[in-house]
């Protein structure tokens, strides 16, 4: 092992990590903060260079810690783009703020884990990396402190919580099945059947799959923007790397697997449509497009689970589509402060020249990245039985169809209009911005098998095939924007942001305590109770159900009561001994 | 008597007259105290080490005297006994620190320290213990010596909580003296033995053994507080906070836990207790246990009741541990002794520093405590984390542990309740680590006291940042040759392996 390259693998996770923990000396506070952008260099030199044999382990283990192989140092490069660009970013878009020094300790927190799950080479060192990812973008979520953030942090911190708990216990089943804590060889024997379900469930809420997703729509918007592009850009993200290090891709046909796969990401792509366009906060917006977007990603992922000797090549298509889509939403999330500062004409038309670029090659516009991206995941369609093939062949489109629906919808919102009055323009927003989308045109070009598709790309046939979803998408939405004229109303009203999530927060609410019935008149987001009257609603059911228990607990604990308990279970583990005896 | 024996003695006799000598010291002479104190807790510090040393290298310790005819005395120490030791002479050296700055100025040192090095010259005893005999011995001897402890500030709360302590334990007790007595007729005082003692009695007393199980986790888990025997548990949270640290954490309900380990591995042996089956309705009891605590936790806005309910959860995964057979749960179980030690008390701490310091009892009542005490709030913190389950801390390692052995034993369900347990302990952890570090301070304090240049007095800060630096080290080295882990595999190695 390489002594340089062994620590540059060590130094990409132990950069952001030591300068959260420096951040807590008061002298340095102030510099750790103005060089909060450096610290995902190591990572993006270390996924540049790609040196041989960087791998790093503690000195009593058998087995690498980190390491860097092919599909890590794909995410490691779009990951570390993006934190390199939006904790620049931060350092203008917090210039207000009055508490940023919390916003850059969980900012880095949830650096160190996400570079740290990349490089991850035992199950160990991914599921801590991705436990303090977790964690630590909790609370990015919660950093803002309204209402809405803390509404948004807790729904996110329970679903977090519950994936994590599945991901370890699915995790445990994989290392017993396996026998062995490196990633790299948990698939060389058999396959663990209970593991796949909890894998899949448990990355599933990471990457916002249908049924799991809600908390995502609350959480990404509530985030201060550098954060939210972190959060959908590559946070979400991990929850992918997950299902491809740990579910056994390429081994055998997983059937239950490749349908779920299937059936949720297509669900996901024209739920996060329908319910996405009918938003008003264009980060919901946003948020949205990551769910459809990681839909169909899914799609791909269902096709190799079908099929195993597809796996090589939809790899590579996997690995192009969340390249793009990583660096395009991340693009589109950081224009967000630009446009709203955009003042001068010039301004105004360079913001909506990047947010047309943006936009245009997330809907898959011909030439751009997106279209690249889709053509390769679309070619591996053929992999599939016929019926499937062709079904898959129409439904993919119109998912691109409604993502430029979304894109419309979200560049109406943001579009920098003359006569807005914008506050003074933070500093140092926009060439962190500029600088993501640059790397949003050429990145994804750089990547293995990138070039070989363009010609197959330029072909007339496959020209007009990107360009019908995007022209049928574009008159949709022109068809939306006259109808808006006949009917001015709020949508979100109908389809709130976290569309299940609402409707499981009714039915807790409901179940817990009969709320007034004004308050059950209200939807949506807008129309919530006051805070104020949630926390009461809350504390009184907390109330209640504690003064349940306890009243359980002070009845148990009367002598009588503990009496008659023992010699019921006297009784019970009786017979158990009874019919052990025989 | 050779040099070996003298270590055995040592380690007991180092707390043994400390506490007797300062029963007889005067309530001004403070400053002679704490050194006594310190002397006597850092001097059973280094006699365990050597013991440490010693058992590593595979020397054998052993004393005993026959105090009545067929009743002999004896002391130990195997791999088993000197985790439990190291674990609470550890913990003592810090917890005797923290009492000092605890209770500083209050009235009754003399009685409350001399009785503090009894508690854990009997913890010390149980763990050293070589035959059933002398553990029951030194149980008892817990009990007694731990009431006082509960009953200290001497208010009726505090009187009541000790009734309740005391009816508990003595009751547990008198269970496990017929049981003791019992064994005792069918195969004599019962040495300690890996892999169990009671071969031969396997085949000729089969039902009796069952019975005797059942008598001994009824015994003793009163201490360990496994449900329905953990009520006296909450309610003898109304000690002082070092007391309570001794109870969950050094002493008392470690006791407990110990004791059923010792039952299991040590008395009947795992594959005999298997063959038995009398293990799965003792998996089961665990089971119950660990959600029951937590769920109860879940409701209590008094801030140590909070604690005393996630002790109950806790420990009974010791307990779920041992139930399990295979040497990876028993790596899991074992080792969660010590870890739920050493994040328990690192809670306690925490919360000894909230009263202490400002006055704050409740967990209502925790806004913004982090900008006050941050650095109390920062081990605070990290003993929570730790305590759901978040890698690299020690309850992490206890956790995977403990689910690998169920996998690999086939008992697939324990992996759900694992699951519900850490989903549980997060519900009522994270809303408290949210209101310290999240929130804004109030105006004022309950009552607030200053302690100069540190957030508050160095003696009660130096303890919980140890404490949950050890928190740290034992997750993060855990796969090193130098934690707990490693030893606990030693352990489970001699009682599973080859």
């Amino acid at each position: 092992m390489n002594v340089a390259t062994a620590s540059l693998s060590l130094l990409a996770v132990a950069t952001p990590a030591m300068m959260a923990f420096l951040l807590s000396v008061r002298p340095w506070r102030e510099g750790v903060k103005r060089a909060t952008p450096l610290a995902a260099a190591p990572a993006l030199v270390l996924a540049w260079a790609n040196p041989a044999g960087a791998q790093w382990s503690l000195p009593w283990l058998d087995h690498p810690v980190l390491e860097l192989d092919a599909i890590g140092r794909v995410f490691l490069a779009f990951t570390s783009v993006l934190y390199l660009a939006s904790g620049w970013y931060a350092r203008g878009y917090l210039a207000k703020d009055p508490n940023p020094g919390r916003f850059y300790l969980f900012f880095l927190l949830a650096m160190a884990g996400n570079f740290g799950l990349i490089l991850a080479g035992d199950v160990p060192a991914f599921y801590t990396a991705f436990a303090l990812m977790g964690l630590a973008s909790a609370g990015l979520v919660f950093h803002r402190g309204d209402a809405e953030a803390f509404r948004a942090g807790r729904i996110y911190l329970a679903l977090a919580m519950m994936g994590e708990v599945l991901i370890l216990t699915g995790l445990v089943f994989l290392v017993v099945a396996g026998d062995t804590l490196t990633i790299a060889e948990l698939h060389r024997g058999v396959i663990s059947r209970p593991a796949l379900p909890l894998l899949l469930a448990g990355f599933g809420i990471k990457a916002g799959a249908l049924t799991l997703h809600f908390w995502l729509p609350l959480a990404h918007p509530a985030a201060p923007v550098p954060a939210s592009a972190v959060l959908s850009g590559a946070m979400i993200k991990a929850g992918l790397l997950g299902w491809m290090r740990f579910l056994p891709f390429g081994e055998a046909p997983l059937p239950g697997c490749g349908i779920t796969f299937i059936g949720a990401g297509l669900g996901a792509a024209f739920l996060g449509t329908l319910v996405g366009v009918a938003q008003a906060n264009p980060k919901t917006v946003l948020a949205y497009s990551s769910i459809s977007q990681m839909g169909i990603i899914m799609t791909g992922l269902g096709i190799a689970a079908l099929r195993p000797e597809a796996w090589s090549e939809i790899l590579a298509a996997v690995l192009i589509y969340a390249t793009h889509h990583a660096l395009a939403k991340g693009s589109l999330f950081l224009s967000i402060g630009p446009a709203q500062a955009a003042r001068t004409r010039l301004q105004r038309s360079l913001t909506g020249l990047g947010l047309l670029l943006a936009a245009l090659a997330l809907a898959g516009a011909p030439l751009t990245s997106g279209a690249l991206a889709k053509t390769a995941l679309k070619a591996n369609v053929g992999f599939l039985p016929e019926g499937w093939a062709l079904a898959l062949g129409v439904l993919l489109p119109l998912a691109t169809a409604g993502t430029t629906l979304k894109m419309a919808r979200y560049l109406w919102l943001v579009w920098p209009r003359p006569g807005h009055v914008a506050p003074a323009a933070p500093r140092g927003l926009w060439l962190p911005w500029l600088g993501v989308l640059a790397a949003m045109l050429a990145g994804v070009w750089l990547l293995p098998g990138a070039l070989e598709l363009l010609p197959a790309k330029l072909a007339p046939d496959k020209l007009w095939s990107a360009l019908w979803p995007l022209l049928f998408g574009g008159a949709l939405a022109a068809l939306g924007a006259r109808l808006r004229r006949w009917f001015s109303g709020d949508l979100s009203r109908w389809l709130p942001a976290g569309d299940m999530g609402v409707v499981i927060e009714r039915l807790l609410e409901r179940l817990t305590l009969r709320r007034p019935r004004s308050a059950d008149s209200d939807a949506g987001r807008s129309r919530d109770p006051a805070p104020a009257a949630r926390e009461v609603l809350w504390s009184a059911y907390a109330a209640r159900a504690a003064s349940a228990v306890t009243d359980v607990e002070s009845r148990l604990r009367a002598w009588p009561v503990v009496g008659v308990v023992w010699l019921l279970l006297f009784g019970l583990l009786t017979a158990l001994l009874a019919r052990a005896g025989h | 008597m050779n040099v070996l024996s003298l270590t055995l003695l040592g380690v007991l006799f180092s707390s043994l007259l400390t506490g007797l000598i300062i029963f007889f010291l005067k309530e001004e002479s403070h400053r002679l105290r704490t050194w006594l104190n310190l002397l006597g807790a850092g001097l059973k510090l280094v006699l365990v080490v050597a013991l440490l040393r010693g058992i590593y290298l595979g020397k054998t310790y052993a004393w005993s005297f026959e105090f009545l005819p067929g009743l002999p005395l004896a002391l130990g120490a195997d791999a088993n006994s000197m985790l439990f030791v190291t674990l609470s002479t550890v913990l003592w050296f810090w917890t005797t620190l923290y009492a000092v700055g605890y209770l500083e100025d209050s009235p009754h040192r003399s009685r409350f320290f001399g009785f503090f090095s009894l508690c854990v010259t009997a913890t010390t005893g149980i763990a050293l213990s070589a035959n059933l005999v002398t553990f029951l011995i030194f149980y008892e001897l817990l009990t007694v010596s731990t009431y006082p402890l509960v009953v200290h500030r001497g208010t009726a709360k505090a009187l009541q909580g000790g009734r309740v302590y005391l009816t508990y334990t003595l009751l547990g007790g008198a269970i496990l003296l017929l049981a003791v007595a019992w064994l005792y007729s069918l195969a004599g005082p019962v040495p300690f033995k890996e892999r169990g003692a009671i071969e031969g009695l396997m085949v000729s007393h089969r039902r009796e053994l069952q019975w005797l199980f059942l008598l001994f986790m009824a015994g003793i888990g009163v201490k360990a507080a496994i449900v329905p025997l953990h009520g006296w548990l909450p309610r003898a949270m109304v000690a002082p906070a070092p007391v309570s640290s001794l109870l969950h954490a050094v002493a008392v309900v470690k006791a407990g836990a110990f004791g059923i380990v010792r039952i299991v591995y040590d008395v009947y042996g795992a594959e005999n207790a298997a063959e038995l089956g009398v293990l799965p309705p003792l998996a089961i009891a665990a089971s119950v246990t660990i959600v029951y605590g937590s769920v109860c936790a879940l409701f209590q806005d008094e801030l140590k009741k909070r604690l005393a309910f996630s002790t109950v959860s806790q420990v009974s995964y010791i307990v779920l541990g041992t139930a399990i057979l295979g040497p990876l749960a028993a790596i899991g179980g074992l080792v969660h002794l010590v870890h739920q030690g050493l994040l328990k008390i690192t809670l306690f701490f925490g919360a000894g520093n909230y009263a202490e310091t400002l006055g704050i009892h409740r967990v209502s009542e925790m806004n913004g405590v982090g900008r006050r005490l941050p650095l109390t709030t920062a081990a605070f913190t990290v003993a929570a984390l730790g305590m759901i389950g978040v890698p690299p801390l020690a309850g992490y390692v206890s956790k995977w542990y403990l689910s690998k052995g169920a996998v690999t034993a086939g008992d697939h369900w324990v992996t759900v309740v694992l699951a519900a347990s850490s989903l549980l302990n997060a519900a009522y952890f994270l809303p408290i680590l949210y209101r310290a570090w999240f929130l804004p301070p109030p105006e004022k304090w309950p009552a607030e006291h200053s302690f100069g240049r540190w957030e508050t007095h160095w003696m009660l800060l130096a303890a919980p940042l140890v404490t949950a630096a050890l928190v740290i080290w034992a997750g993060v080295f855990a796969e090193s040759a130098f934690s707990p882990l490693a030893w606990v595999k030693l352990i489970a190695a001699r009682e599973y392996g080859p």
